[in-house]
């Protein structure tokens, strides 16, 4: 049986490890993964970052993260995306790595997180846009795949 | 699509600000549609994360020119009256939004090729976001979501003034000089290739394919709503902190998709090179004791691969920061 870490939902030609909360809200792609009780980091998922192109430049523009808000930008193929914050709360980290070589998210997605954040309301966790569970977070993906097929 | 849905706006000469702000305002209005105007007045639009250091402030500045930053992607470009730009704003929830960041700047400069096309002009997409006749770029695209809405933003050149933007560049003279040729080889407009342009007929044949693509627009002009929104928008997109941000100069300059022009500085160490479709040329490295031409003659055909000039840099300049951030550039970014 496989440990939660190693647990990876594929769908089509991408893969969701099954150890963090993945943010439907208006198709941000950004996954979730709580550190402890209170404190979880905050990536592109590996559909985002294949759909999007290479990235090539990203701001953090807020210390303070508040659930809808956009708290970084993003630029890739001339296309500027505002990804919105899935929860609220304090950076207590910036991933310097990932900011000043975006494209390390193209390469590694899942590794390649941008903030650190404090969770100010942990409920938020438990939002219908924030999915965990394996076969709404596929039919998400599914209907994600679909939207590109018709391209 | 339903006719109706989306709006077709012909809005003549605008000021330098109303130009930009106009497609800013529908979009964070979440209203759809095709803008096309042009400039009555000449300007530098800045990217999103465009570098301001990469422009002479003080050469713009002497020559009256105005700034200002976008909040969609791209370089800086120059904008004017020789231009006729097109602006696509499209809500995210459309079934015209595209998920693939490649497949909206196909489906949405289609109509752009196309005019081309009826001109007698066999032109392309480039991807990332460029549009190519003759081997030249004859138009660039920036893109983004702003509000709810998907937005494209474009022009194509009739006439460009190649001095003014080379002149306007941050960068030692001789590089200035080599900036000017290399846009006026790489860079295309329409007066160039075509014997007579009448702006109106192609701005009548521009809007019948984005109506052709949008399955109709209805004709709309600058609502009251709409002035208000760009009144509203207006001090934010155009205060001092919003055109300040931007990143750090990479010290690599694009001239079109292929080919940049790279400058930098590496404590003592001066380097210039040009990217030739991947492939480094024309390097010249300027030590503190002259010129290093071993490295020079290292560099010289190298493909921009980011490991392999780190490896040929950091053997000769040491792996300093500075000189990963060199290899970035010499790999294109």
């Amino acid at each position: 049986m496989k440990s939660e870490a190693e647990q990876v939902l594929r769908v089509g030609d991408y893969e969701f490890p099954l150890d963090r909360y993945y943010c439907s809200y208006r198709n941000s792609h950004l996954w979730l993964r709580m550190l402890d009780d209170t404190t979880a980091e905050i990536g592109v998922d590996a559909f985002l970052s294949e759909t999007a192109g290479r990235f090539s430049y990203l701001s953090v523009g807020s210390e303070r993260l508040e659930r809808g808000r956009n708290f970084a930008t993003i630029e890739s193929a001339k296309f500027v995306s505002r990804l919105p914050a899935p929860v609220s709360g304090e950076v207590v980290e910036l991933n310097a790595e990932v900011v000043s070589n975006p494209s390390r998210i193209n390469e590694a997605p899942y590794h390649s997180w941008i903030v650190r954040v404090r969770l100010s309301s942990p409920e938020e966790l438990e939002g219908e846009h924030m999915l965990r569970d394996a076969e709404r977070l596929r039919a998400w993906i599914e209907r994600e795949i679909e939207r590109l097929e018709e391209e | 699509m339903r006719m109706g849905e989306f709006r077709l706006l012909e809005l003549g000469y605008m000021g330098w600000k109303q130009s930009q702000l106009v497609y800013h305002a529908l979009a964070e209005m979440g209203a759809g549609g095709v803008v096309l105007q042009r400039s009555a007045h000449t300007y530098f639009c800045l990217g999103m994360f465009s570098p301001l250091e990469d422009l002479d402030l003080g050469f713009v500045r002497r020559r009256g020119v105005p700034l200002f930053r976008r909040a969609i992607g791209g370089g800086t470009v120059l904008l004017d009256r020789e231009q006729l730009f097109y602006h696509v704003v499209v809500p995210r929830d459309s079934e015209l939004a595209p998920v693939r960041t490649s497949t909206l700047y196909r489906r949405f400069l289609k109509p752009v090729i196309q005019t081309y096309g009826e001109l007698g002009v066999k032109a392309t997409y480039r991807p990332a976001s460029d549009i190519v006749a003759e081997g030249r770029k004859v138009s660039g695209n920036g893109a983004g979501v702003v509000g709810d809405c998907l937005v494209l933003s474009g022009s194509m050149l009739l006439d460009f003034n190649f001095e003014l933007m080379a002149g306007a560049l941050n960068l030692p003279a001789h590089l200035r000089q080599r900036a000017l040729e290399l846009m006026r080889e790489r860079l295309g407009t329409l007066r160039m290739m075509v014997e007579e342009v009448d702006v109106h007929e192609l701005q009548e044949v521009l809007a019948g394919r984005f109506e052709d693509l949008f399955g109709g627009l209805e004709a709309g002009g600058l609502s009251l709503e709409l002035l208000r929104e760009m009144r509203r928008i207006e001090p934010r997109y155009t205060s001092h902190e919003w055109l300040r941000q931007g990143r750090k100069s990479n010290g690599l300059l694009k001239i079109a998709e292929g080919c940049y022009l790279v400058h930098l500085r590496l404590g003592g160490v001066e380097l210039s090179a040009e990217l030739h479709e991947g492939v480094v040329r024309r390097v010249r490295v300027q030590g503190e004791e002259g010129r290093m031409r071993e490295l020079e003659d290292a560099l010289e055909g190298c493909r921009a691969e980011r490991q392999k000039i780190l490896n040929i840099l950091a053997e000769r300049l040491g792996c300093a920061d500075d000189v990963v951030r060199a290899a970035q550039a010499l790999s294109g970014g």
